[in-house]
């Protein structure tokens, strides 16, 4: 392009000790465009926006704006300077209304006076020319996920902020508040705003974007335009070409690995993925309409469930005659903190199955999981695992008995950060008679026991008596998910099990569970990435406002239909 | 005339509570948690009556008050916000040393134990009126119950407080400090400033609710006069769910008890006495095992 860039940022540098988030990162950013930083997790997206918005301080690099120098010590500075952020851990102020939320330190005042009417006016016009659907006098912990993004990004508007920065805005959205949000960008873009996204998600990357950055572990891979590339482009330059080799295929990750996608595109790829896929499926699966995406035939191939196919078919596994293992019968449960309760909830898991429960954040998932692992109380109804009534066991009886579970905030919920790895890995099981004689633990067996899973976990750690908290977040939580799959198993709740994991990480984790339901165990799996569970599980179920809006099987799943029951419409 | 008498009893004793209660109140709206508001009592009835006995005039005993509130104030926001104590320690702290300190310093300053000598009182409601208007002679009916002046200050201070978080922007400022500091912070708010101010201000409040104890109940400071009222306005403001029109209703409960005990002990002169001591903080522990589990306080309380 000819004019200038509107944002250049040239050579920048960032160290975490050893490690380089970003590495001689060069972006040029034109005025009006939406521009998708892409990469996988940790390759350095959220650092380079962090420098750009002011919140880290770039150790080497410089940053023009509108063809000036400009080095933003605080993001007040940037937002004096037209720059908004909207990062992934939102910042909303729970108990004031969305309206508060919003102009809070930029009021309409006289004399130290709000004047509500008139800054009313002023949020209410914004809402209207960019199409918000965001109710104002509710308390922001009242409101949805989707709607909490819509205040962030109306804050940044209503502050004059004209290049927006989102740190992946779709990963906590349902495919209804995606297409929502998209249609908000193009508004923005209409309206001549500069909008930076990143996403490790290209389905979002076609459907909107006018250029796309790669970042592969720190380092700049290339800029393109997007009708310049491809879908199978970009996913190969995600990861250096090395690691492909090292990953076997046949796994479901349904994310941007190289492995998979190559394996669905190409013409001479190994067994199942080649299968020629039946044409009606391509309408459901091309779920956001873009225009990009439909005339794009990679698109919609890349889209597609080919994971599914990789499986060889998982709910096929499954023995339509396995016998229940849990059933929850018209179990009802007050609400826990923000989480709502759950109603008159009924599901029945079969020996051997994996089950995974969708919905959009703050529907009942973490209520559910919780009673499940006996955390929270039932207030009525009745849960068995096989012919046990387990209603309200306590938790070690149900550890007893086989249930697992791995919680949402792992490091908080699942873990003692400061106490070592043996013993985050003993935790809950220092009780076994093989564990202790009287009280006394048989440290030296529990230790070595400890050793060699986490060698066979493939965590990176230098001594089995360092506490937890000296590890990365990923080995972190492959430590604390490697307790819940403590033996013997029978029953496994993973809340997010891959939060936090790189893409080797989670096959390994999917593949993990693979071979652990041939042994006959049940996993419930929780997350808010439906592509995983689409990947992964037999069935799939979809919460909404504490209750079981309806559940599929896989192979027969329509991800409208999906993504309707997670908005709460019924067909 | 002895519910009048009964009335007038109540929006006394309520006084210091109300206003260790808003004290602590635009404190923890703020989002830093105020349980030295014994200690803030406490400083505060001791350096109003010192100032009153030093410059003989209670007005000044009355800023005394304040003064120490706000010493003991500015003490809690720099070891939590300067130097990130916990917060709870920090009062615990505070409140032990103010209980030691206030006797030491009786000792040291007037040579006694106990009970310092008599300073001048704040004037009651009745000697302000018949001094500003002459006119009225003994002033109206009303006004013939002896009451200190800053029994109506502390109602219209509380009302103030009400109107400034429903209206002023800067209630508004507070509160989101409270609710969330980072995004207050990302807003462009100077957190740590406002909320030191903040906790300065609730000290004064809570100072001066002290000196009512001192210089306008009585005319001395007692050793441990506060007798867990700083604790007592807490429970008020978890019953008052951090609301203004809400502490101003468990205050006056509160005073009500505290007053209605003191009759119950005039009147069945023959049970024990420490009975009718008890009682106000039983119908503080009723009232708060009655409504637990529907408060909500601010989101970020106690968070950096």
């Amino acid at each position: 392009m000819s004019a200038p860039p509107l944002i250049l940022m040239q050579g920048i540098s960032k160290r975490y000790g050893e490690l380089w988030a970003n590495r001689q990162v060069t972006l040029a950013v034109a005025a009006g465009e939406i521009h998708a930083l892409v990469g996988e997790n940790g390759a350095g997206k959220s650092t380079l926006m962090k420098i750009l918005f002011g919140l880290v301080q770039p150790d080497e690099g410089n940053i023009h704006l509108d063809g000036k120098p400009v080095a933003f010590k605080h993001p007040k500075e940037a937002l004096r300077a037209g720059i908004g952020m909207v990062q992934q851990q939102l910042l909303i102020f729970p108990q004031l209304t969305s309206l508060e939320n919003i102009v809070v330190g930029a009021e309409v005042r006289r004399w130290g006076v709000l004047n509500r009417k008139e800054t009313r006016r002023k949020v209410e016009a914004l809402c209207c020319s960019f199409g918000f659907d965001l109710p104002l006098d509710v308390h922001a912990d009242e409101i949805s996920f989707a709607h909490r993004q819509q205040m962030e990004l109306l804050r940044l508007l209503y502050r004059g902020a004209r290049i927006l920065l989102l740190d992946e805005p779709s990963s906590l959205l349902a495919p209804a508040e995606i297409e929502r949000l998209l249609a908000l960008l193009r508004a923005f873009r209409a309206e001549g705003h500069t909008i930076i996204l990143t996403t490790h998600r290209l389905r979002e990357v076609f459907a909107i974007a006018d250029r796309i950055t790669i970042l592969r572990r720190g380092e700049l891979a290339g800029t393109w335009q997007r009708d310049q590339t491809s879908a199978q482009q970009i996913a190969s330059l995600l990861v250096p070409a090395g690691d492909d080799a090292a990953v076997p295929n046949g796994d479901g990750i349904n994310y941007l690995s190289p492995g998979r996608i190559a394996g669905s595109l190409s013409e001479n790829a190994s067994s199942p993925s080649s299968r020629p896929r039946p044409e009606s499926m391509k309408d459901q699966e091309c779920w956001i309409t873009a225009p990009a995406a439909d005339s794009d035939p990679e698109f919609v191939d890349m889209t597609g469930n080919g994971g599914e196919a990789m499986l060889g078919q998982p709910s096929s596994e499954l023995p339509p005659e396995a016998p229940p293992i849990l059933s929850v019968e018209t179990v009802t449960a007050q609400s826990v903190h923000q989480e709502p309760g759950i109603t008159d909830f009924c599901l029945q898991l079969r020996e051997g199955e994996i089950f995974g429960m969708a919905g959009v954040v703050g529907n009942g998932q973490r209520v559910l999981a919780l009673l499940l692992a006996g955390m929270h109380r039932v207030s009525a109804g009745t849960i068995r695992l096989g012919a046990h009534d387990i209603t309200n066991t306590p938790t070690a009886a149900r550890l007893e008995m086989g249930i697992r579970w791995l919680p949402e905030n792992s490091l908080e919920e699942g873990a003692l950060a400061e106490l070592s790895l043996w013993e985050n890995l003993l935790l809950g099981f220092q009780r076994r008679p093989s564990n202790q004689t009287l009280g006394w633990l048989h440290k030296k067996r529990i230790m070595q026991k400890a050793e060699s899973r986490l060698e066979l976990s493939r965590v990176a750690y230098t001594n089995i008596t360092q506490p937890l908290s000296d590890l990365s977040g990923g080995n972190q939580q492959k430590v604390i998910l490697e307790r819940a799959l403590t033996e013997p198993l029978k029953m496994v709740l993973l809340e997010q099990p891959c939060r936090g994991l790189d893409i080797h990480a989670q096959r390994e984790t999917h593949r993990r569970i693979r071979s652990l339901i041939r042994a006959g165990v049940t996993f419930l799996i929780f997350s808010y990435d439906l592509e995983e569970l689409l990947s992964l599980s037999h069935r799939i179920g979809v919460m909404y406002r504490g209750r079981l809006m309806g559940v599929t099987h896989t192979h027969r799943a329509e991800r409208e239909l999906l993504g309707q029951w997670m908005l709460g419409a019924p067909e | 005339m002895a519910a009048f008498q009964l009335f007038l009893v109540t929006l006394g004793k309520t006084t210091p509570i109300l206003l260790a209660c808003m004290g602590g109140m635009i404190s923890e709206l703020a989002g830093v948690i105020n349980f030295a508001l014994e200690a803030m009592m406490l400083t505060g009835a001791f350096l109003a009556v010192w100032l009153a006995f030093v410059s003989g005039s209670p007005w000044l005993g009355l800023m005394g008050g304040a003064l120490g509130g706000m010493l003991i104030g500015l003490m809690h926001s720099l070891a939590c916000l300067k130097f990130r104590t916990n917060q709870i320690v920090s009062s615990i702290a505070l409140n032990l040393l103010a209980a030691g300190a206030t006797g030491v310093l009786l000792n040291q300053i007037f040579g006694v134990y106990g009970t310092s000598p008599s300073v001048a009182k704040l004037p009651t409601l009745r000697q302000c009126i018949s001094e500003s208007l002459p006119f009225v002679d003994n002033g109206p009916a009303w006004t013939s119950g002896e009451i200190s002046i800053l029994a109506p200050l502390a109602i219209a201070l509380s009302l103030l407080t009400m109107a400034f978080f429903r209206w002023s922007v800067w209630g508004l400022r507070i509160k989101a400090c409270g609710e969330n500091p980072l995004a207050a912070k990302a807003a462009g708010l100077p957190v740590t400033l406002m909320r030191s101010l903040v906790v300065l201000t609730g000290g004064a409040l809570a100072g001066m609710g002290g000196a009512y104890l001192s210089i306008g109940e009585l005319s001395a400071f007692v050793e441990h006069m506060t007798q867990g009222r700083g604790y007592l306005a807490i429970a008020a403001l978890i019953l008052g769910r951090w609301k203004p029109l809400g502490i101003l209703l468990a205050a006056l409960l509160f005073g009500f008890s505290e007053a209605f005990s003191e009759w119950l002990a005039v009147s069945w002169a023959n049970l024990p006495h420490q009975f009718f001591l008890a009682l106000p903080y039983l119908v503080c522990l009723a009232v708060l095992t009655l409504q637990i589990g529907k408060t909500r306080p601010p989101s970020s309380l106690g968070r950096l």
